[in-house]
């Protein structure tokens, strides 16, 4: 029928537009989530083909949140599927800047630290700290409660602190005795 | 959270992200499959339709039927219709609650106080009660299922108000007959055979027709 070939074409170009100026974000965000490269493609393509199969019944309004919720189940139900623990392996990006050893080291921490990570706290750091959500926009991505976010944000944000050298932050060291310890070994035990 | 420390996280996973670099979208491959995924989604709720409306079809076929037709639905009186030969006594297995039967190549059965449970080819379950008030266990009857296999009709259904079953005739086919320890007063019936809608029959050990429901093709 002419008016559905017309609608669909209108559809796809629309959608097209769409997909294009979403790509490189949303590989972005599959990388930090999965840790692979090429798994973050392939996760980002699956979610862009299920939003198109229900392209004309989502809200444009509400596109960005259907897409994030989708990449998130999307990852979610992909390791749960494969079973995966260990895709998020730490890798020396390829074309990070090699020369600087810094940043290396750092990204190289981030992986580390991310793979300790549940998904949902993976998820949750992810977009608090790369999608720049507050609480609020996370548990609508997730479809959960905010107090469950921010329970989720604070085991993952503890799990970060570990690695000092994304934070800054020094962890608390074992209990110590509150005045310096005399000099005199055998008396700290 | 000190502001020192989110800045630092922040920019420690933009600067991951950034270290990425994303070909171009595929968008030639994800419309194909989303075109895909959307046929068999369209298909996938037709054929849920398609089973909705056999569903409602065969219910409407027992419940509309009996009313145009009185006699042949009523529980039959002895001597109403009597049985070309006396049908031979079978008595049912017994199964414990829970325990799967294989009724048919793809379709497993079992039995709960609750009521009949089958498995469904996709993997899904199909349940028909006994305690939900919709038949009547005082008196003698009998209920259908039947769904469509590459070969053959699998039916199944419940028989119920006797304690004392022979046997269930579906067309010329005896179906095979379970019921729960302890004579609970009803139990499953299960034949494949190769029509739709032949028409069942529930006997008694002298071969008295206890409940019978009529085939579409029946006259």
């Amino acid at each position: 029928m002419p008016q559905d070939n017309t609608a669909d074409t209108a559809g796809t170009a629309d959608f097209a537009d769409f997909a294009t100026a979403a790509w490189p974000r949303l590989v972005r965000t599959a990388r930090l989530l999965t840790g692979d490269f090429h798994e973050a493609e392939d996760l980002v393509q699956t979610t862009l083909a299920k939003v198109y199969a229900r392209w004309r019944r989502i809200p444009r309004d509400e596109v960005d949140l259907y897409v994030r919720r989708a990449l998130i189940n999307n990852n979610l139900s992909r390791l749960r599927k494969k079973r995966v623990v260990h895709l998020l392996t730490p890798f020396l990006p390829e074309r990070a800047h090699r020369s600087h050893a810094e940043s290396v080291e750092q990204h190289t921490v981030l992986w580390q630290a991310l793979r300790d990570l549940s998904p949902r706290q993976r998820a949750v750091m992810v977009l608090r700290y790369w999608e720049d959500l507050n609480e609020q926009d996370i548990a609508e991505v997730l479809d959960c409660s905010v107090g469950t976010v921010k329970t989720h944000a604070r085991r993952g944000l503890e799990a970060l602190r570990a690695h000092t050298a994304l934070t800054g932050h020094e962890p608390p060291a074992p209990a110590a005795p509150a005045t310096p310890a005399p000099a005199s070994p055998g008396a700290n035990r | 959270m000190n502001p020192t420390e989110e800045a630092r996280l922040r920019e420690a996973f933009a600067d991951a992200a950034d270290g990425v670099t994303p070909g171009p979208v595929p968008l030639a491959a994800v419309v194909r499959s989303g075109r895909a995924r959307h046929r068999r989604r369209t298909a996938g709720l037709a054929a849920c339709c398609g089973l909705l409306v056999a569903a409602l079809a065969v219910t409407a076929h027992r419940f509309v039927l009996p009313v145009q037709d009185p006699p042949a639905a009523a529980p039959a009186a002895p001597t109403a219709s009597p049985p070309p030969a006396p049908p031979e006594a079978a008595r049912p297995r017994i199964v414990r609650p829970g325990e799967r039967v294989r009724a048919a190549p793809d379709v497993l059965l079992w039995l709960t106080a609750q009521g009949k449970h089958w498995s469904a080819p996709d993997g899904g379950e199909n349940f028909r009660s006994v305690t939900d008030g919709n038949l009547d266990l005082a008196s003698p009857g009998i209920t259908h299922q039947a769904e469509g296999r590459a070969r053959g009709v699998f039916h199944s259904g419940i028989y119920y108000g006797t304690k004392a079953p022979a046997r269930v005739e579906i067309g010329n086919t005896a179906a095979a007959l379970l019921e729960l320890p302890g004579s609970p007063g009803w139990g499953v019936w299960y034949a494949t055979t190769p029509s739709a809608d032949p028409g069942v029959t529930l006997y008694d050990g002298a071969g008295r027709v206890l409940a019978q429901l009529p085939g579409r093709a029946t006259p």
